[in-house]
């Protein structure tokens, strides 16, 4: 991770992985820096030639690209198996023509499968959760039918 | 191209492998990313990819110009600026200049006009002709390194922050272009709550408050109870934030797990207790920017007599309420902000010894109402209209009521969100972290099950993709 924005600044900096251990250089290693500092507006310049390590060099800190990838690999797979929804509903958006009726069959097809193994249960019970709450009127007031206006309360 | 919607999410896992692929391949990975985006912001209108380039390009010109020039410097970054600025006043403001300067011909009697072209506002415009802005201005200052031309095109087009920010300083954004990504697992923890919780805001919260509730009531507000008018006002107080700050924290998650550190861009708003806390809570990248490049860069800030920091301070709010659009409501939004900024100034100057300080609980309460009545007017396309409204609230007129607990729900949880911990994403973020992969590939599944079933018919554009 980079040291262009300050560390904190983004809401994905963890404090205990702030890439801040400060290790100073030897004279030969330092010239070089130095030119480099002198260009630079370095607020640490009065601490002599040094330079921060990096995040993966702070102890504690532990990689995370295969962990991330491997959760958004199962999470598409299961949301391929889980949500036809989005599938079917994406497809339905597809412009009418010859290259794109094969997908949308394909994808309505795989919703009507998936409904069939019962695989679109989460999706439709908070679905329909959803929609009893939207209906659901104030303590003491009449449900109302398709309308949803009621007069105001006094 | 949406955040939330099934092309996206297949688009950002091909860019996410190919990034990951090529991290050690330098140049080669930003020519990736630049083509990613102008994918992303070709789904809009492939058109507008040439207008970024260009205007990509004219500013890597700029910089150019003002480093191998010195002595005329000055003249390049004008020059760089008032380009800048002609290219946003062109896509923003030429329609309401032409219609306005025909009627006053019209109203003249004189036999001419302007041509009158429907110009399509690109996406995203302001914000990446601001991020131009920030980067003449800051090489002209020696706040910022040159950036290679391949470097400022990634830098302006990047499809994280393109369409509605956070808009990311050249300072902090170019060192990060030129080093090898890595991804500690904290960070990608972090980056999975932002855009999950993103998700929730924006496809669960903005849309069920504006379908449900916010866009019946300001479409017809003669028809509707002023107890109906007032529930609405902070219903879209709430749905604004949700679904602003939902791209934000959605945009700095998908950056994050790109590799890239994002600044923070929202923190908690409604908690503020001034309107000076406010703007340090909202829209923060746009906040510091109008500060440090017109505020200060412009006015003159606040080192100066009084009265020309009021001014100063008023003419910046006025000003950020224009960049919204060409509208005298958006005018009267700044205004009531500017006013508010300055009152609170004039305040701290001159209060008088011994009078007591307002709770901070007056402060909240005083502070919340005054930005959400500046949202009537922000909301509302007619002046009239938001008036009317006003005075519907104001002499408490009776008519349909449509709030329902469901709708007051997602208002009572949008501001609950505003007080809970200030790091409740951080501590989410490592709650997360310890879970085996499997595990939060499960996790976010649910997740995605849920706001799928309760964001009902689809999902409507972001609000701010219109500035």
């Amino acid at each position: 991770m980079s040291q262009g924005l300050p560390w904190g600044d983004s809401p994905i900096d963890l404090p205990e992985e702030e890439p801040g251990e400060v290790k100073f250089l030897a004279p030969e290693d330092a010239a070089e820096l130095e030119e480099l500092q002198a260009e630079s507006d370095d607020t640490d310049a009065d601490m002599g030639p040094h330079e921060r390590s990096h995040a993966w060099q702070v102890p504690g800190v532990r990689a995370g690209l295969g962990w991330v990838s491997g959760g958004v690999a199962v999470s598409t797979l299961a949301l391929l198996g889980l949500n036809s929804h989005a599938l079917a509903n994406w497809a339905d958006q597809l412009p009418v023509a010859s290259v794109t009726a094969p997908v949308v069959s394909a994808a309505d097809g795989w919703h009507d499968t998936a409904g069939a193994l019962g695989l679109n249960a989460v999706v439709d019970a908070v679905e329909g959760a959803a929609k009893a709450m939207r209906k659901a009127p104030w303590p003491g007031q009449k449900p109302s039918g398709g309308d949803s206006e009621t007069p105001a309360p006094d | 191209m949406l955040f939330p919607t099934l092309v996206f999410h297949g688009f950002f896992i091909i860019v996410f492998a190919l990034n990951w692929l090529m991290r050690r391949a330098g140049d080669w990975r930003q020519i990736m990313l630049l083509v990613a985006s102008w994918i992303f912001y070709g789904w809009f209108d492939s058109r507008f990819v040439l207008l970024l380039l260009g205007s990509a390009f004219l500013n890597w010109g700029a910089a150019r110009l003002i480093l191998a020039d010195p002595a005329r410097g000055k003249a390049w970054l004008s020059a760089g600026v008032i380009a800048n600025l002609l290219i946003l006043g062109f896509f923003k403001y030429y329609g309401f200049f032409t219609h306005e300067v025909n009627a006053a011909f019209d109203s003249l009697g004189w036999n001419a006009s302007l041509p009158v072209i429907d110009v399509i506002l690109p996406v995203g415009v302001s914000f990446f002709t601001f991020q131009g802005i920030s980067y003449v201005v800051d090489v002209y200052k020696g706040r910022s390194e040159p950036a290679r031309l391949l470097e400022l095109t990634v830098l302006m087009s990047f499809f994280p922050h393109l369409v509605a920010g956070p808009i990311v300083r050249p300072g902090h954004l170019l060192p990060q272009l030129r080093e090898t990504p890595w991804l500690s697992r904290g960070a990608a923890s972090t980056s999975l709550v932002l855009i999950g919780w993103g998700l929730v805001k924006k496809a669960v919260i903005a849309n069920e408050l504006g379908m449900q509730l916010v866009d019946p009531v300001f479409s017809d507000p003669s028809s509707h109870s002023a107890l109906d008018l007032v529930i609405a006002s902070y219903g879209y107080a709430i749905q604004i934030y949700c679904d602003f700050s939902a791209y934000s924290d959605m945009a700095i998650g998908f950056a994050g797990l790109l590799g890239f550190r994002f600044p923070r861009n929202f923190d908690q708003p409604y908690r503020a207790t001034s309107l000076q806390d406010f703007w340090r809570r909202w829209h923060l990248s746009l906040s510091f920017w109008l500060r440090d490049y017109l505020y200060i860069g412009v006015f003159g800030g606040s080192r100066q007599a009084l009265w020309r920091t009021c001014l100063a301070l008023f003419g910046t709010m006025v000003l950020g309420g224009l960049w919204h659009g060409a509208s005298v409501n958006f005018v009267i939004w700044g205004a009531l902000h500017g006013g508010m900024l300055v009152a609170e100034r004039l305040w701290q100057q001159f209060r008088p010894e011994g009078w007591p300080r307002l709770p901070a609980w007056a402060g909240w309460f005083i502070t919340f109402h005054v930005v959400t009545l500046a949202w009537i007017f922000f909301r509302m396309a007619q002046f009239q209209d938001a008036t009317a409204l006003i005075g519907r609230i104001a002499t408490w007129q009776q008519g349909s009521f449509i709030a329902s607990p469901w709708t007051v729900g997602m208002i009572v949880l949008g501001m609950a969100c505003q007080f809970g911990p200030p790091d409740a994403i951080q501590r989410l973020g490592r709650r997360l972290q310890v879970l085996p992969f499997w595990a939060v590939g499960l996790v976010g599944t649910l997740l995605l099950l849920l706001v799928e079933g309760l964001r009902g018919a689809g999902v409507a554009p972001f609000i701010y993709f219109q500035f």
